[in-house]
């Protein structure tokens, strides 16, 4: 599904990976590494955020940046915040418009989420497990095929980790790839991970054990 | 494709709307007196306009007036700056683009939107100075066009450079006015690249806001902006005008410099806010105090330059209001100072 050929990515003359190949199918992949070593930037890359230096990315036969392939993509991120001047429910009509997405779609999950009461709040004002929460709403209500998580378990409540992990669940029997980068181990949360992959410093990347 | 323009748009107005958001809380008194202040900004606005064209004048006559116009196209370089988005939330948006293409479209044109009034100020006076019919105003507007071109094309952070601002200040009238500045804004650009990563060290509190203030392209703007009001305000007080009119002349520039003073110390507190706890938690009383007083230093420099070119009288009611301005939460208060201010000028 995911095919990563030479892919060469860094900021200025620090050059984060180089050289990255990696074929990725349907399914729940685990991906961890020090700090620095390039995972929230390879997940921005594979988004269409960031363009690498070199090399190509293909998901199922689209290119990344076009016009197919953002349709399949979804992100969510510290480094990909929703707008803070708007209010919650202002950014999910926003998403709902952008990526014709139902608005059904994105309450249920808000709602799963407990942001229900929140929809009049201002995101800044927000804590940063709600911020978390408003960002995997989007992120799982536009139901992508190609799911990027960088660090979704972060200050999230005992409920909502719960609820996430059965919609990464399903993401995955629906056949989406979901690749989540994460500094904890994966066993520590009720996940089927397919895959484990390491990053490491220069692009290096290893295949643990589950 | 056409639903996330008009979405990228509406997000630009809003942003802009926003900008102007702490003027409401200003009562319609002080929109008033902002009202008045404008007037006497437009008059040498027009001025300038007219001496620019006038094909008459030489360059070294010329040379002032096209000193006005950089410094208002800085300004507006900084102004640019001042409404992008953080880089966390620029690439929220980015993520709901249809394509990368759309994308790298529509953040050209959020661009070129945002460049609209600057293209709108200079355009015309390149057009003018072209058709003038006379060479050394054809040989200025070819070099505007390439001083704009630099600071629209070439400067992707829409910079405003503090060496072409000294260079707009103390170059002489020479014909080749373009070129020391482009090589100004050009050394400094090269300079950024070199120091691209390479954090200064903030070894001390005044390291730290030296380094936060040479940082903000806002701060260069607004001392511009603070340089020209004082100019225009010069300009003004060495016309032939009656005391009363001077009197007004004075208070509305005290007003604007008061005002433009209190802006420049809210950037800082605003900087300040966003990290309160972590500056706490750091910080003891006396440091917190020091930081929270160190925006006072561009203010005093305004100040002296103030006082050594306008009356004392001027320059005292300015400090005065740019500390009270500074210093006062209560926006409310400011506004029944501003009409007592008023009362005065009339009776006067």
């Amino acid at each position: 599904m995911l095919n990563i050929n030479n892919l060469s990515f860094g900021y200025g003359k620090q050059q984060l990976f180089s050289n990255v190949n990696l074929q990725l199918d349907a399914g729940l992949h685990w991906l961890s590494g020090a700090n620095g070593s390039g995972k929230s930037s390879l997940l921005r890359v594979l988004a269409g955020l960031d363009k690498a230096q070199l090399g190509s990315i293909e998901f199922d036969q689209h290119k990344v940046g076009s016009a197919s392939y953002q349709k399949l993509v979804a992100i969510s991120a510290d480094a990909v915040a929703p707008l803070q001047d708007n209010t919650v429910l202002g950014v999910l009509q926003l998403v709902a418009r952008c990526r014709g997405t139902a608005m059904d779609q994105l309450m249920l999950h808000a709602e799963a989420f407990s942001l229900g009461s929140l929809l009049q709040q201002q995101v800044a004002v927000l804590s940063l497990g709600q911020q978390k929460k408003l960002s995997l709403t989007l992120a799982l209500a536009t139901k992508p095929q190609l799911l990027l998580l960088d660090e979704p378990f972060n200050a999230l409540d005992p409920d909502s980790l719960r609820y996430c992990c059965s919609q990464l669940q399903a993401a995955k029997e629906k056949g989406a790839l979901v690749l989540i980068a994460s500094h904890l181990s994966p066993e520590s949360f009720e996940l089927a991970v397919d895959q484990h992959l390491e990053l490491k410093a220069g692009g290096h990347l290893s295949f643990s054990s589950l | 494709m056409g639903t996330y323009l008009l979405v990228r748009f509406e997000l630009f107005w809003q942003q802009a709307c926003n900008a102007f958001a702490p003027l409401h809380k200003f009562s319609f008194l002080f929109v008033m007196l902002a009202g008045h202040a404008l007037l006497g900004l437009m008059a040498p606005l027009v001025l300038l306009g007219f001496q620019l064209f006038n094909p008459e004048l030489g360059i070294v006559e010329r040379w002032p007036y096209l000193q006005m116009l950089l410094v208002i196209l800085f300004c507006w370089q900084g102004g640019v700056a001042w409404q992008q988005k953080p880089v966390a939330q620029q690439y929220f948006v980015e993520s709901l683009a249809p394509s990368a293409k759309v994308a790298s479209l529509s953040n050209k044109l959020m661009a070129a939107v945002n460049q609209l009034p600057f293209w709108f100020l200079t355009l015309p006076a390149c057009a003018y100075l072209l058709l003038s019919g006379k060479t050394m105003a054809c040989f200025d507007a070819i070099q505007l066009l390439l001083v704009l071109m630099a600071l629209c094309l070439g400067f992707k952070a829409r910079q405003t450079s503090w060496l072409a601002l000294v260079a707009v200040f103390v170059l002489p009238a020479i014909s080749l006015w373009s070129l020391p500045l482009l090589a100004l804004m050009l050394l400094e650009w090269a300079l950024q690249q070199k120091l691209h990563g390479q954090q200064l060290s903030a070894g001390s509190l005044f390291r730290y806001w030296l380094y936060w203030f040479i940082r903000q392209q806002q701060n260069k703007a607004m001392v511009l902006l603070i340089i020209f009001v004082q100019a225009l305000w010069h300009y003004w007080l060495e016309q032939q005008l009656k005391p009363e009119a001077m009197l007004f002349v004075s208070a509305v520039f005290s007003w604007i410099l008061a005002l433009l003073c209190y802006a420049q110390q809210k950037l800082w507190q605003q900087h300040l806010l966003a990290q309160h706890y972590f500056w706490l938690a750091l910080c003891t009383t006396k440091q917190w105090l020091v930081l929270k007083l160190l925006n006072v230093l561009p203010v005093v420099l305004a100040l002296l330059l103030a006082l050594s070119l306008f009356d004392a009288v001027s320059a005292v009611c300015t400090i005065a209001l740019a500390v009270a301005l500074s210093f006062w939460r209560q926006l409310k208060l400011l506004s029944v100072a501003s009409c007592c201010f008023i009362l005065l000028l009339v009776l006067n």
